[in-house]
């Protein structure tokens, strides 16, 4: 069968092996997935220039401007005392914009990769989301074939691999993909240039270097949950606030030693809020008129 | 992005009874870059004039000397106040005056006549069309999400503190959907004997 864009392999041969048992010879060979043909656009049309041209920020069509401008950001950290469990904390905000609409204030920008790993969404919104979903996809095959879980490693290895094929293309994705495995903690980032790189601290968006202030001036390697998740929560809202691609609510994911936990939203406004009366700072405008 | 949207901002005026409301974000931009939090676009003429604009800062800024210029010398000259409609008339022609080579501002001007205390707002674009509506007019970056609610909010014959709580809630449905704008809200309401700014706790993201 072929359907617009996607071929299905459908050639089941049954071979008969040493013992005269018949196996599906498909079992055997690694999982392949993934496997899309898009079509390819007319002749003389390249990817990138047409997807710039019609899609991007000088697009003249609002309404088909890709939705980008984020702040994601991920650290690990270990316990400081024996009630905490360290781990990885990653923290997103949740606006998606066309250029400057706020086409939606709820994204939902961790995305599951695995039982016992994430991924965040950064860039092109479609891009991350089909994508992600694919190295998923990889990973239940990879668990299901090799009967043990995925390491973080193997799997944004594959998400870089599979990002370097469609190298200058067009595609926009920066991910983050973060998890526990045989190895301990590790957040590997991930984006659409072909990069790969291991990192303890990260951030990924528009609003990343505010969130990089942030993180670096009160990042210890060793803290209790608390104050991680804190760090984690003011680092995106400080983001928001100056970055206007960010904003809306701030989810966070802490990934333990043993499980995922997924926190609900808080609205950054209210942290900001909470932030000024903590340090004191008068929040009223004066007009000033002359 | 456009050079109208790389600064952001915007500005709305409501009509009352006898009373007008104009109210302004606080947001200065460089595109995504949020650089200042508190710079209104909404400025005071005279005691019962007010003047908003919006689009390029820079430009912004520059219109605002000249009127000031233009309007000191009118009444410098009439010896009397200046009417809103003939301040209209004013900006309409010094922004036709650079016909080709427009600064990059589209103005707003809302006030009160000084004798009869008529309410008056028009909005024009960056080379001084005016454009009397009765009811509301919106500028910036945030125009086009602020006219949909303020077509539910506005109904005739509103008075001040109505007419406060329509332009306040317009503006902040704007600010949730302009990226470009917010950070705050300051509205100014002139009526005959007083003008009451008050500034509205918005989103800061």
């Amino acid at each position: 069968t072929d359907m617009w864009g996607l071929t299905y392999r459908d050639d089941e041969r049954d071979t008969e092996d040493a013992l005269g048992e018949t196996f599906d010879v498909n079992a055997v060979e690694a999982p392949v997935s993934g496997n899309f043909t898009f079509p390819n656009p007319p002749l003389g049309i390249q990817p990138k220039g047409f997807v710039n041209a019609h899609f991007g920020p000088d697009s003249s069509a609002k309404s088909l401007q890709f939705r980008k401008g984020t702040t994601t950001l991920a650290f690990v950290y270990e316990p400081l005392t024996e009630k905490d469990q360290g781990g990885i904390i990653v923290a997103v905000d949740s606006r998606a914009s066309a250029g400057e609409y706020i086409s939606s204030k709820s994204v939902m920008k961790i995305l599951d990769v695995g039982d016992h790993m994430v991924a965040t969404m950064a860039g092109g919104a479609a891009d991350c989301q089909f994508w992600c979903r694919t190295v998923h996809k990889y990973c239940n095959l990879f668990e299901l074939r090799e009967r043990s879980t995925i390491t973080v490693s193997a799997a944004s290895k594959y998400f870089a691999n599979v990002l370097y094929g469609y190298k200058g293309q067009g595609l926009s994705v920066g991910s983050m993909v973060a998890g526990y495995d045989k190895r301990g903690p590790q957040i590997f980032m991930v984006n659409s240039e072909g990069d790969r790189t291991l990192l303890k601290v990260c951030s990924v968006g528009s609003g990343s270097l505010n969130a990089y202030g942030i993180l670096d001036t009160y990042y210890k390697p060793k803290m209790t949950d608390e104050e991680a998740q804190k760090l984690g929560r003011r680092a995106i809202m400080h983001a928001t606030y100056r970055d206007a691609g960010s904003g809306g609510v701030c989810n966070l994911v802490h990934i333990t030693p043993t499980k995922k936990v997924r926190y609900p939203g808080v609205d950054v406004s209210k942290l900001w809020y909470e932030f000024a009366d903590e340090i004191g700072r008068d929040i009223a405008y004066d007009p000033r008129d002359e | 992005m456009s050079i109208m949207s790389y600064t952001g901002g915007t500005v709305l005026a409501m009509a009352g009874d006898d009373c007008v409301c104009i109210a302004s974000d606080l947001r200065l931009g460089e595109q995504m870059n949020t650089v200042a939090v508190d710079q209104k676009k909404v400025h005071k003429i005279s005691e019962k004039v007010y003047v908003g604009l919006c689009g390029f800062h820079s430009d912004a800024k520059t219109v605002l000397d000249k009127i000031m210029f233009r309007k000191n010398l009118y009444e410098l000259r009439e010896n009397r106040s200046i009417k809103p409609k003939v301040l209209a008339t004013i900006i309409s022609n010094l922004a036709y005056q650079h016909r080709f080579g427009s600064y990059f501002t589209e103005p707003l001007v809302a006030g009160l006549d000084p004798v009869s205390h008529k309410p008056y707002i028009c909005a024009m674009d960056t080379i001084g069309n005016i454009c009397t509506p009765e009811d509301f007019v919106a500028i910036g970056t945030g125009a086009e999400y602020l006219l949909g609610v303020s077509e539910s909010f506005w109904r005739k014959g509103m008075n001040s503190e109505e007419l406060f709580e329509a332009t306040a809630q317009s503006m902040l449905s704007a600010l949730e959907r302009d990226a470009a704008s917010g950070w705050g809200a300051v509205v100014y309401t002139i009526t005959k004997d007083k003008v009451n700014i008050r500034t509205i706790k918005a989103r800061m993201d």
